[in-house]
């Protein structure tokens, strides 16, 4: 028998309040370029430690949810993604805005997130502990062959010049070994600057790339960059557009769920993974990256699918998979409620409200964009020059907010400058961002691979059989393109453009 | 026009900046919500009103907690900045890479905690005991995981191998959490780390690595029943720049006392299995001094340090 005294917890006006805040906020804070996830929940922990328990939850699991999404918002509008995360939203979004369809863009990826959002907490609440134990099963050898396979859609996002794609993709991952060694601590391409010894923080250098950079180009040439889109609207997909796209939004859902489970894996990463595999599937495959909406329902279904499974390993197991998880998890210790293996046993009342105030979040999160998207309109039908000086400010202070170090700022400005020359060099970004988002996790578990297997990297298929399927898939994958160039052709599949 | 919004930028910086100036920042090197941040944000309450002024956190992120440690080192020693550091960027980082300070950079304020670390296995393992461990580590291999490179995970591992004559292989992890989940999948055979992660987890403790057993745990036994005398834990402490004032240092050390006295602190240490530990300026500096003389051994044992 069910107890559904969590519901008068999870329903409670304190707790409806904290979700609206919380979410309203997720989302602005989301939008703001520079702002993201980590430093919305930072600026709303110390409020929780005066609230009851479930509402503060409440509160920082609207904010979480709320920013995945609303980084969309800025993707769509200004070609900048408010988070890493919508990285892969603005591929296809801004090209969409650009043709005057940004109500349109804005509606699909709204409701794109909203339902894998909601897929998700529909997977979290059915599977949480299974889905758990198999996440357990992707030792560092099937997290590196997870990871190889995500590298390849770096080809699916090079625009253009494959070859520019490929390059910007290597400088990414060569971006991400600047530090420290991950296995014996050394400090490496740092040239004795000890500011460099922690890495290039992704959020800084994404900040650069796309928020400033294009703010750079728009005040080089006033009116020559493309026009900033003024007073959008949200308007919602008809059900008859869905036609054939349902399919994309379940898989792209799917593999937001899968990688979310995983531990320190994350939304960006879920988000390139699924558009790349929705550009291999799409029946549309050829109008990607030209403003299609497939490509906005598996960047978006993705990354806010991320957001429910992501409590997968952290209620399960108590294992918290990323800083987004780790704070709520502070959250709890504080209210004393000790997260871990035992917490379903222990406090079920509390993973139940959980559960409901996600559910809550998601419903919410569609009533709210509403009119934050008419307030983010508005404000961009101001003159161009002052909203552009306002994107440098928010990007600055966002880009040093991440790890209270204003050295991120300088960082930020070289990559603004750098993503202002590769554009007009006609170099794809994307690609660069997939390299460094997906560089430490590549390099971490390649390393802790071979010390397993003593240097072997050919023992690696043999692993387990997830590893085996997974190598399998890419070599599918890296050989489908030229293997389609030098087949005759068979019928429609004629756009062989690897 | 343009001006305008620079000029409403800087003047929001200069307020911003005016209502700051008697503030007390306290400076935790990890990002909110690790376990250094969970424990200063509850210490951070008791140690303002004892000091009665206002305590702001702020953390500064990164490279092992040396780039926010850098930064306390750095400031100015006029109280108004102090650091909550714990073990690995005080008395390990320092010897592991070059860092900008170290530990005669600091003024010693207090020592907050102490606690100490097991040896962990997967719950249900067919291995009963350190021996177990030991008798396979020299027969085949063992796998251990850490939270990263000269973690404490690390060295308390890395001093038993050397003691037992291991063969082991060290997988550090982004973190206790993934290191975790690798022991869950069967991963790693052991690991390191407190009661914390030894209560949330599907683990069972093999030892302490402590001199006696802890009441808490009475059936764990020490490391030095097993045969191996290795004492290890972790700790936190409050530092301030080199150069405080004596009597500012001394009224620093005497709200830090009152600020774990409090309520909410024991409380919470009671939750997360933490040990509140008190040294005093002086104390605690020797101790630092000597710990961290302990584990540049240890590192240089293993090959990471020369």
């Amino acid at each position: 028998m069910i107890d559904f005294a969590f519901l008068a917890d999870a329903f409670s006006p304190a707790t409806l309040f904290a979700i609206v805040i919380g979410t309203s906020l997720g989302v602005v804070i989301g939008a703001l370029p520079g702002l993201g996830s980590v430093v919305g929940l930072s600026i709303c922990l110390p409020f929780t430690f005066g609230m009851e328990t479930v509402p503060s939850l409440a509160l920082l699991l609207g904010v979480y949810c709320g920013s995945v999404y609303g980084g969309s918002i800025s993707a769509i509008l200004i070609n900048s993604p408010g988070t890493p995360q919508s990285a892969a939203t603005m591929l296809d979004g801004y090209p969409m805005a650009q043709r005057g369809e940004a109500g349109e863009a804005l509606g699909w990826s709204t409701a794109a997130s909203v339902l894998g959002g909601l897929l998700s907490c529909i997977v979290l609440i059915l599977a949480a502990p299974q889905l758990a134990r198999f996440a357990t099963r992707f030792g560092s050898v099937e997290v590196f062959a997870l990871i190889l396979l995500a590298l390849t859609c770096i080809a699916a996002v090079s625009r253009g010049s494959m070859i520019k794609g490929l390059a910007m993709g290597a400088a990414g991952l060569f971006v991400a070994l600047i530090g420290t060694d991950p296995v014996t601590g050394a400090a490496r391409f740092t040239f004795g600057i000890e500011f460099l010894t922690a890495g290039l923080d992704l959020i800084a250098v994404v900040i650069g790339l796309f928020a400033l950079s294009e703010a750079f180009s728009r005040l080089a040439e006033p009116h020559g960059g493309a026009p900033t889109v003024a007073n959008a609207r949200l308007i919602l997909p008809r059900l008859a557009a869905w036609k054939g796209r349902v399919v994309n939004l379940l898989r792209s859902s799917f593999i937001g769920c899968l990688i979310g489970a995983l531990p320190g894996t994350g939304a960006a990463t879920a988000a390139f993974i699924s558009y790349a595999s929705a550009k291999q599937a799409s029946p549309r495959r050829d109008e990607f990256g030209k403003g299609e909406p497939d490509g906005l329902i598996a960047a978006e279904s993705a990354n806010n699918a991320v957001t429910g499974s992501a409590m997968i390993p952290t209620l399960a197991l108590g294992i918290p998979g990323d800083v987004v998880t780790a704070i709520l998890l502070s959250a709890m210790v504080v209210h004393g409620i000790t997260p871990g293996v035992r917490l379903m046993s222990e406090h079920l009342d509390v993973v139940n409200a959980i559960f409901v105030v996600l559910i809550v979040v998601n419903i919410v999160m569609l009533i709210v964009a509403f009119p934050i998207v008419r307030a983010f309109g508005k404000i961009l039908s101001i003159p161009e020059p002052i909203i552009m000086v306002g994107v440098i400010v928010f990007s600055l202070v966002g880009a040093i907010t991440v790890r209270g170090n204003a050295l991120d700022g300088v960082v930020a400005v070289l990559f603004g400058i750098a993503g202002y020359l590769l554009r007009r060099g006609g170099f794809p970004l994307a690609p660069f961002v997939i390299g460094l988002v997906l560089g430490p996790q590549f390099e971490q578990n390649l390393r802790r691979g071979l010390l397993l297997n003593e240097g072997d990297i050919l023992a690696f298929p043999f692993a387990s059989w997830i590893a085996a399927v997974i190598f399998t898939l890419t070599a599918v994958l890296i050989l489908a393109g030229p293997a389609k160039a030098l087949l005759p052709k068979p019928g429609p599949a004629e756009s062989g453009r690897q | 026009m343009k001006t305008a919004p620079i000029a409403l930028a800087l003047a929001m910086t200069l307020v911003g900046g005016i209502a700051q100036a008697q503030t007390v920042e306290m400076i935790v090197p990890f990002s909110a919500g690790g376990g250094t941040d969970t424990v200063a944000r509850v210490f951070e309450p008791g140690f303002a009103e004892a000091l009665g002024r206002t305590v702001i956190i702020r953390n500064v992120d990164g490279a092992s907690g040396t780039i926010g440690a850098a930064a306390a080192a750095d400031a100015s020693a006029d109280g108004l900045t102090v650091g909550y550091l714990p073990i690995g960027p005080l008395a390990i980082q320092p010897s592991l890479r070059d860092t900008s300070y170290d530990a005669d950079s600091f003024d010693y304020i207090c020592q907050t905690t102490s606690t100490p670390v097991f040896l962990l296995q997967k719950k249900g393992g067919d291995a009963a005991s350190v021996e177990d461990w030991v008798t396979r580590g020299q027969d085949g291999r063992v796998v251990y995981g850490s939270s990263g490179p000269g973690t404490i995970p690390h060295l308390a591992m890395a001093a038993l191998s050397s003691a037992a004559g291991l063969n082991a292989v060290h997988l550090p992890f982004a973190g206790t959490g993934p290191a975790m989940n690798a022991m869950a999948g069967g991963e790693i055979d052991l690991f390191v780390d407190t009661a914390t992660v030894l209560e949330n987890n599907d683990v069972e403790a093999l030892a302490v690595f402590a001199p006696e057993r802890l009441e808490a745990y009475p059936d764990v036994p020490t490391m030095t029943e097993a045969g191996y005398a290795l004492d290890f834990s972790v700790w936190q402490g409050l530092v301030a720049p080199k150069g405080m004032e004596p009597a500012t240092l001394a009224s620093y050390s005497d709200a830090c006392k009152a600020a774990i006295e409090t309520d909410r602190f024991e409380e919470l240490a009671e939750k997360t299995n933490t040990g509140i530990l008190y040294r005093g300026p002086e104390d605690f500096a020797a101790f630092v001094s000597k710990n961290a003389e302990q584990n540049r051994a240890i590192l240089k044992e293993a090959g990471l340090t020369e």
